[in-house]
């Protein structure tokens, strides 16, 4: 087969940080090519310097057998080269046509010749079996619809070489099913595919070749039929063993957190949660499984006191808190998914990050005792092992795994009874991920009440007691962990009605 | 060299030269003008006197935009706080019976009340609505320009001021202290202690750290159980309070009297005052003294060539676009 | 004090109080046009105020001393445009605050045309004077209120369709709305987001400018210091009530050109009320307006998502 493209010896930097390193990647006409590594390894950085979204410190781009230098995605694109990025990039108030068609030339320029698009549609729509409604408002597609978007903005650009970034990441298994098959339709006819992800198995179910990355660097190029799950692996990870953590067993307690009926909306008015009920007990972890946007972040938030339910109860150690405000519920601690846009103020220095809830407590007279506050930061910064050079940089310089400490330092520090736990090791590196993993389990053994809302399914296996899966703001099911297996939670996730157990 | 301390000396020169250039096209010799604008202000004990005189109202509008720019609020309303500061001022001094000694507390307190009334209003609907502040605190700034007039045109006009828009002179009582034969008055330490209140509330306090989470992430704020609702009423309410007592200073200290056009301006040049002092109280001080030589260097201008004090506003419009530009350049190579 | 209502009638009180309400109204209907138009890239542009003053001033200041009125609409566009330019600049290349920007320029706008406007004030230009189109205006009534306006006038109206054509039917359009939801998602597809913004927000500089020097020339037919009193902030606000679509802001400007010339009409007929009160209303309906706007929050009008935002390429959080 012949190549198509070919990175050379690509350098990109960002300040001191070093995100690719001499990169090499060769990929073949037809092919879908695998390219892995884990959160941080350089993969997305690479494909934004192919995609000409970053430049290139040093290297070489070959495609096509001709040395290229795409200075904006406008010329990645004219070169034949789309890309669908993991955070879709489409204009939600838009409609699909006009989201296809957005900075596209049309016969009728600058009129949109929308006659014209359908037509094209059409076709490629016969050609790839890629089916969607035109007129329909993108805010108003499901997940999978928009990636459907995304692909058909490619195709419709006559693309040579597709990339995707983490496809499936938010997307039901049925769905990664069905992308799957498109995707080798696609190859058939033609077109060249670069697959990024993290996930081993897809890795191994999709790919012609893989390329590995690790740490900015490439660890090497190895056909998908002569590989298997352990060598990719060691590749990825640079050690035999992937996780490694043991979950003692852990007496329950009293019931702590009770939940029963819960109605949320979301912010556009519209019903998130649906009549929720559900305990968790002293001791144990509760794991909530889903695909994101299924009324998981309405349901955390109206836990943690952020967002106010219509109807239901929410009662913490038998008292009622469900008209209580953030203020008043101080026994939660909660580690929220959009760690930087609501867990931190990036700007404030550490230490006022680390008691942006208690600063009250250091109040003495009219003001606040900042020197006893700066010796209570050192102590949890030590505690934590939260490195930054100083309480008093702002947090904006710690790296995301310290950032992820310095939240679990305020909230574990308080002392809670209920931990929320959202997302709690998406984007960290696999130390940052055992570190996040142990504390919980500590602290369930310490007698909180562990809320785990997770998409990563190994994490809600490896710390959950009992599993409940979350679909369009429904409880699907909940399973206690040693009758539940992947199969069953995966169906629960994709919609599926709840099994008899 | 740092270069972060010479961009403000950088743009306030460069703001020189465009304003000198606007003056040759108006048939100015630039180099005299600002000769005229020095000697004026630094020349005699009442220029100096001018000077302080006229950074007071700015430290003050000053801080009523800082107070609430601190929780990522743009108060543009000081201008109209004041107005309405001043009235409510006014009319403590011309219309309540008050022993001679209560007269001026109470003017002070009536004005800082009424400049937080009419900031609560759109602090209330920013808190409650998302209403943007921008337009509504600018658009109220109208309302109390024409309330004044309304008030001299009509129920506050004065019996012995012929046919003149203005309120009947203060009695003594009413008049701030005046000192060394000059306009200096009382007002001006007012001003100075309440900047350092300020500072050390904003920086000692638990109000303080609060204004500052909000002001650094508002869903963060939330998210701690600080209400932005609450911060954003209260700073406002802080904000319009010190922009009525520099109305109340405005009356009291230098008009002595109600009159329409009793700002040239403060409120707005609260704004630039804020932004050069990067909203800490303390530099608030030295940015509204900058900005008060070029008012008392500016009725020079209109004094000796008849040149608009508006040339004031292309200085404090130009300083501070040639310090952004400054910065991002900085910023840029850095 | 009371309102003689014979004489409201007879006097063709409500005839010409709309016709002087489209009059009035024209001047907030370019400017408000031009904004939507900038704030549809996502370029938030507080200065048009200040755009607005130097528009009316620059209008004056060329018809009296070239006698052209025409000549004096186009440079004040142009003017618009400089000051626009600038406000570009500071957004788009140096990725400034742009609240800041535009709050200066309104400072700079309201400081340089006090400065050299001392000499015009007092003065008399060549103005625009209304034209009546041939058998329309001579219908009873309708006429009167819509067929004997100056040009100006009808290009303002011709000029929301024209906007909304461009904004919905072309090419142009989807990159300029795209630019102002979703510069990542317009950049990915090639669109050059800053060129997209600087010249949406230059177009917009020269539509305000025309608003103002609509002011001087065709509307009070005057100079006076600071005679936009606040316009340019109520078609900040006539924006967001219009939902950023060009043809809602027909509506919004005639109904607040109303507004302004009320306070003279009724003050001409002997109503009762202080000048200095009725001047208080259009600004505190402005306000209510906007409340009304904020509190019906539908998505389909709501401000572009990225309004205000300046867009860097490949931002690292």
């Amino acid at each position: 087969m012949e190549t198509l493209l070919e990175l050379r010896n690509i350098v990109k930097r960002f300040g001191d940080v070093i995100a690719n390193d001499h990169v090499n990647l060769e990929v073949r006409k037809g092919e879908i090519h695998g390219l892995l590594g884990e959160n941080g390894a350089g993969k997305t950085t690479l494909m934004n310097v192919l995609y000409g979204i970053y430049q290139p410190d040093e290297g070489e781009i070959i495609f096509e057998g001709k040395k290229v230098r795409f200075k904006s995605p406008k010329d990645a694109i004219s070169a034949g080269i789309g890309m669908v990025h993991q955070h879709f990039m489409l204009v939600p108030r838009m409609n699909v046509l006009q989201n296809l068609v957005l900075g596209y030339r049309t016969p009728s320029d600058p009129l949109v010749d929308v006659r014209w698009v359908e037509e094209k549609v059409r076709k490629l729509s016969r050609r790839y079996g890629i089916d969607i409604a035109l007129y329909e408002v993108v805010m108003n597609l499901s997940v999978g619809e928009e990636q459907r978007v995304e692909i058909l903005k490619a195709l419709f650009r006559d693309v040579k070489l597709l990339i995707l970034d983490e496809p499936t990441a938010v997307l039901t298994p049925k769905e990664v099913e069905t992308l799957f098959s498109a995707l080798k339709a696609m190859t058939k006819s033609g077109l060249t595919i670069i697959f990024i992800t993290h996930k081993l198995k897809e890795a191994l179910s999709v790919t012609d070749r893989i390329t590995v990355l690790r740490k900015g660097k490439n660890v090497g190029t190895v056909e998908t039929k002569k590989t298997n799950e352990r060598e990719l692996a060691r590749m990825m990870i640079g050690r035999e063993v992937v996780m490694d953590i043991q979950k003692p067993k852990i007496e329950f307690g009293s019931e702590i957190l009770k939940v029963q009926d819960l109605w949320v909306k979301d912010d556009r008015g519209q019903d998130a949660v649906k009549g929720v009920s559900f305990s968790i007990r002293s001791g144990e972890i509760f794991g909530v499984a889903g695909v994101s946007g299924n009324g998981q972040k309405e349901l955390e938030e109206a836990i943690a006191g952020l967002r106010k339910p219509f109807r239901g109860k929410i009662a913490l150690d038998g008292k009622d808190i469900t008209n209580l405000g953030v203020a008043g519920r101080k026994d939660i601690a909660y580690i929220p998914e959009d760690r930087i846009g609501v867990g931190l103020a990036p700007s404030l220095s550490v230490m006022e990050n680390l008691f942006m809830k208690d600063f009250k407590n250091f109040k003495k007279g009219l003001t606040l005792d900042f020197k006893s506050m700066e010796e209570e930061a050192r102590k949890l910064i030590e505690e934590f092992s939260v490195k930054t050079p100083s309480v008093h940089a702002p947090a904006s310089t710690l790296s995301g795994g310290n950032i992820q400490r310095l939240i679990l330092a305020r909230e574990f520090s308080r002392n809670p009874k209920v931990i929320i736990a959202s997302q709690p090791t998406r984007g960290l590196d696999v130390a940052g991920i055992d570190y996040v993993r142990r504390r919980l389990i500590e602290s369930a053994e310490k007698g909180c009440a562990v809320l785990l809302i997770s998409e990563d399914l190994d994490e809600i296996f490896q710390l959950s007691d009992r599993i409940a899966v979350m679909y369009e703001g429904e409880i699907r099911g909940i399973i206690p962990r040693e009758k539940a297996d992947y199969e069953t939670v995966g169906y629960l996730m994709a919609g599926g009605m709840e099994v008899a157990a | 060299m740092n270069l972060r301390y010479l961009t403000p000396v950088i743009s306030i020169a460069a703001s020189l030269v465009f304003v000198g250039i606007m003056l040759a096209v108006m048939g100015i010799n630039p180099v005299e003008a600002y000769t005229v604008m020095f000697t004026r202000s630094f020349g005699s004990k009442f220029g100096i006197a001018e000077l302080f005189v006229k950074t007071t109202p700015l430290i003050l509008t000053g801080l009523a935009v800082a107070i609430p720019l601190r929780a990522g609020l743009w108060n543009i309303g000081a201008e109209g706080q004041l107005y309405m500061g001043a009235f409510a001022a006014s009319v403590v001094a011309l219309k309540m019976p008050l022993p001679d000694l209560l007269i001026l507390p109470t003017m002070f307190l009536a004005s800082a009340l009424m400049g937080m009334a009419w900031a609560a209003i759109p602090g209330f609907l920013k808190a409650k609505f998302d209403l943007n502040e921008i337009i509504s605190t600018l658009l109220l700034n109208y309302v109390a320009i024409h309330w004044v007039e309304y008030m001299v045109y009509g129920p506050l006009r004065g019996k012995e001021v012929y046919n003149f828009p203005f309120s009947d002179l203060f009695s003594d009582a009413a008049t701030l202290p005046r000192f060394f034969g000059t306009r200096f008055h009382f007002g001006v330490f007012i001003a100075i202690l309440i900047a350092f209140i300020v500072y050390y509330i904003l920086t000692k306090t638990d109000f303080g750290f609060s204004v500052r989470v909000v002001g650094a992430n508002p869903r963060a704020a939330e998210y701690a159980g600080i209400s932005r609702e609450r911060v954003i009423i209260y700073t406002m309410l802080f904000g319009g309070a010190l922009a009525g007592i520099a109305g109340m200073i405005e009356v009291s200290g230098i008009q002595l009297r109600l009159r329409p056009a009793i700002s040239t301006g403060y409120g707005y040049a609260g704004i630039p005052v804020a932004l050069l002092a990067s909203g800490n109280p303390i530099l608030v001080m030295l940015s509204a003294a900058l900005f008060g030589f070029l008012y008392v260097g500016g009725s020079a201008l209109q004094t000796t060539y008849s040149v608009p004090v508006a040339v004031v506003y292309v200085f404090q419009a130009l300083i501070v676009l040639f310090i952004i530009g400054g910065n991002s350049l900085i910023q840029r190579r850095g | 004090m009371r309102v003689d209502v014979e004489a409201v009638i007879t006097s063709g009180f409500i005839i010409s109080l709309l016709a002087s309400s489209i009059r009035a109204g024209t001047p907030l209907l370019f400017a408000t046009l031009g904004e939507i138009v900038t704030e549809r890239s996502g370029i938030l542009n507080l200065g048009l105020e200040g755009i607005m003053i130097t528009g009316a001033f620059t209008g004056f200041a060329v018809s009296f001393l070239t006698g052209n009125p025409w000549l004096g609409i186009v440079l004040a566009g142009f003017a618009g445009m400089a000051l626009a330019f600038v406000h570009a600049f500071f957004s788009v290349t140096l990725k400034a605050n742009q609240s800041i920007t535009g709050l200066m320029l309104v400072l700079l706008g309201l400081g340089i045309t006090g400065f050299f406007g001392r000499d015009y004030i007092g003065q008399v230009a060549t103005y625009i004077d209304p034209i009546e189109i041939p058998v329309l205006s001579s219908i009873p009534v309708v006429g009167e209120i819509v067929f004997r306006h100056d040009p100006l006038v009808y290009l303002a109206l011709l000029l929301a369709f024209v906007i909304w054509f461009l904004l919905f039917r072309t090419r142009y359009g989807l990159e300029i709305i795209a630019s102002g939801e979703n510069p990542e998602a317009a950049d990915s597809l090639g669109v050059d987001v800053d060129r997209i913004r600087y010249l949406s927000t230059m177009l917009g500089g020269f539509l305000v400018g025309i608003g103002g020097a609509y002011l001087s020339l065709a509307y009070a037919k005057l100079w006076t210091e600071g005679m936009t009193a606040g316009r340019g902030w109520i078609c900040l606000a006539l924006v967001i009530f219009s939902g950023w679509m060009p043809q809602r802001a027909i509506l919004g400007a005639y109904l607040f050109g109303g507004l302004d010339v009320l306070s003279f009409k009724l003050q001409a007929v002997g109503f009762g009320v202080s000048y200095h009160l009725l001047a208080m209303v259009p600004y505190v309906v402005t306000i209510i307006f906007l409340l009304f706007s904020v509190i019906r929050k539908r998505e389909a009008f709501g401000a572009p998502a990225s309004l205000g935002l300046p867009y860097i390429r490949g931002k690292r959080y």
